[in-house]
């Protein structure tokens, strides 16, 4: 075989865990923006008010 | 009702023959698409004249889809896509003649363009017939399918590549059967075998599927 | 397969519960999706080595749970479609457009773990056989999704255009399901979810059941995260449009 086993293996689970980090870290970091802005301007609503 | 139809059917073909229209793009474009290949591939006469089926089948495919923002565009930006909404002919006919004047304006200059093409890939004789006649039969298909892509991106502007996207998925039973239909004349099979009949069947069924879902995308688009 | 989001669904319909909901339902399901998963993977390479393929069969246990994911979360995507078209659910196009990424995720892990797995096995990365066709046929369908909702600036307005094209594109459904029936070129045909009951052997069949419904959990767990980022990414785009209006 051109590589061992367990090297396709590792790759295997080695990319679905990079796909799903990124996918977890994406969702996380949207949620903290959207929590910053919505922060922002409903203070400026209230200073508005 | 016939009326209608083929006023529609005059409007769009009148327009996309006038300047801008894109009627014979289409056609220029499947030709540079014919002539790069070779130059990336490689004078290998035996091997274009292989693949050659499947080169028309990839150039007569983008060339249709890439002209598809055209079937509802000009009417979403002057309106008369209101009035079309407005009208007491039912949509989904209407629909349908819009995917036929796509078809007449791209599809069909593709088909007839389709043998100086093939001999210049080295397609010849009975493959070159099948090709043809699977296109003849196949590029409708684009036309209706895409007609789904058009209508869901109606109201939005210079969609042309955003549509192409959205509708590639649903051509490629229709890449397959007809690459597989013309495969097997050149393969010394009989023209109207197993794919033949799928790529007919997939043609009748986008007849039926294109103008409802693009009636239905149409109507609840404008619903706002 | 996944969780069915119908429990209590009219009670889920008001957003600011939603989020009360999400705030202790989301730990609650990671923290299953970390057990199960970390269970799952370990019974699996506990199992006895399979008898051609040696470790590569272990691959099974991410890519086979990944494909049940991409069927069912498209699937769970028509059926929210369903509710935007025809009862008009106030959260049903928000988790449409919330899953739509997460299923591209598992279509691609499901894509890309099959073809290592294929390598070593088939002897090729890649071949255009019936069923891995239809599931890249699949993860185009969820590519043009996400940039059909991207290309509308109204997210009420995009959500009904998708719905139309999820629904269309559901007939791909049934066929990557078929697909190793219809055609027996490449893939092996089911040994699972078949007629006459599951083929596998239990050792490697456990596992994978828990391997799945820890994965099905994780997507839980991320449809309902991505669901409330989407309720406030709407919540600030309302307020960014009322705000330029006021400063008018």
């Amino acid at each position: 075989m051109v590589a061992s086993h367990f090297t396709f293996v590792a790759v295997a689970y080695g990319f679905a865990a990079l796909v799903f980090s990124a996918l977890l870290l994406w969702i996380a970091l949207d949620y903290r923006t959207q929590k910053k802005r919505l922060a922002a301007l409903e203070a400026q609503r209230a200073r508005e008010q | 009702m016939m009326r209608a139809i083929y006023a529609i059917l005059r409007r769009d073909l009148l327009q996309s023959v006038r300047a801008g229209g894109g009627a014979g793009t289409g056609v220029i474009f499947f030709l540079a698409v014919v002539m790069v290949v070779p130059f990336a591939i490689g004078p290998d006469q035996k091997l274009l004249a292989q693949i050659g089926p499947a080169i028309l089948w990839i150039g007569a495919l983008l060339a249709s889809l890439l002209g598809l923002d055209r079937i509802f565009g000009s009417d979403a930006e002057d309106g008369s896509l209101d009035l079309l909404l407005l009208a007491p002919q039912p949509l989904e006919i209407i629909a349908a003649t819009k995917a036929l004047a796509h078809w007449l304006a791209t599809g069909l200059p593709l088909v007839i363009a389709t043998p100086l093409l093939g001999l210049m890939l080295g397609v010849e004789g009975k493959t070159l017939g099948a090709a043809v006649l699977m296109l003849l039969i196949g590029t409708p298909a684009v036309s209706f399918l895409g007609l789904i892509g058009a209508a869901l991106a109606a109201s939005l502007p210079r969609a042309g590549l955003l549509i192409a996207v959205l509708v590639v998925p649903f051509t490629i039973p229709v890449l397959i059967f007809g690459t597989a239909a013309t495969g097997a004349v050149l393969a010394g099979e009989p023209l109207t075998g197993t794919a033949f009949k799928l790529l007919c069947a997939v043609t009748l069924f986008s007849f039926v599927l294109g103008p409802i879902a693009a009636a239905a995308a149409l109507r609840i688009g404008r619903s706002q | 397969m996944p969780k069915s989001r119908s429990m209590r669904i009219s009670e889920l319909a008001n957003p600011n519960r939603f989020q009360r909901l999400a705030r202790w339902m989301i730990p609650l399901f990671a923290a299953l999706a970390v057990g199960l998963l970390a269970t799952g993977l370990y019974l699996g390479f506990q199992a006895p080595a399979e008898r051609d393929q040696g470790i590569t069969a272990r691959i099974m246990f991410v890519h086979v749970p990944s494909a049940w994911l991409a069927l069912g979360i498209y699937t769970m995507m028509a059926c929210a479609a369903l509710g935007t078209l025809v009862w008009r659910h106030p959260l049903a196009d928000v988790a449409q457009k919330a899953a739509a990424p997460i299923g591209a995720a598992f279509a691609l892990v499901c894509l890309v773990t099959g073809s290592v797995w294929g390598r070593p096995t088939w002897g090729t990365y890649w071949e255009w056989d019936g069923r891995l066709t239809s599931m890249l046929v699949l993860f185009l369908l969820y590519l043009g999704i996400i940039a059909l909702w991207r290309a509308f600036d109204e997210p009420l307005q995009a959500a009904k255009a998708v719905a139309i094209l999820t629904l269309v594109g559901f007939i791909n459904i049934p066929i990557v399901k078929f697909s190793v029936d219809w055609w027996s070129t490449l893939h092996q045909p089911a040994s699972v979810f078949r007629l006459g009951g599951p083929t596998m052997h239990a050792s490697y069949l456990s596992p994978l059941l828990i391997s799945a419904l820890g994965f099905s959990f994780l997507f839980s767990a991320m449809l309902m995260a991505a669901m409330r980022n989407e309720l406030l990414r709407r919540r600030v785009r309302t307020l960014t449009i009322f705000a330029a209006n006021e400063a008018r």
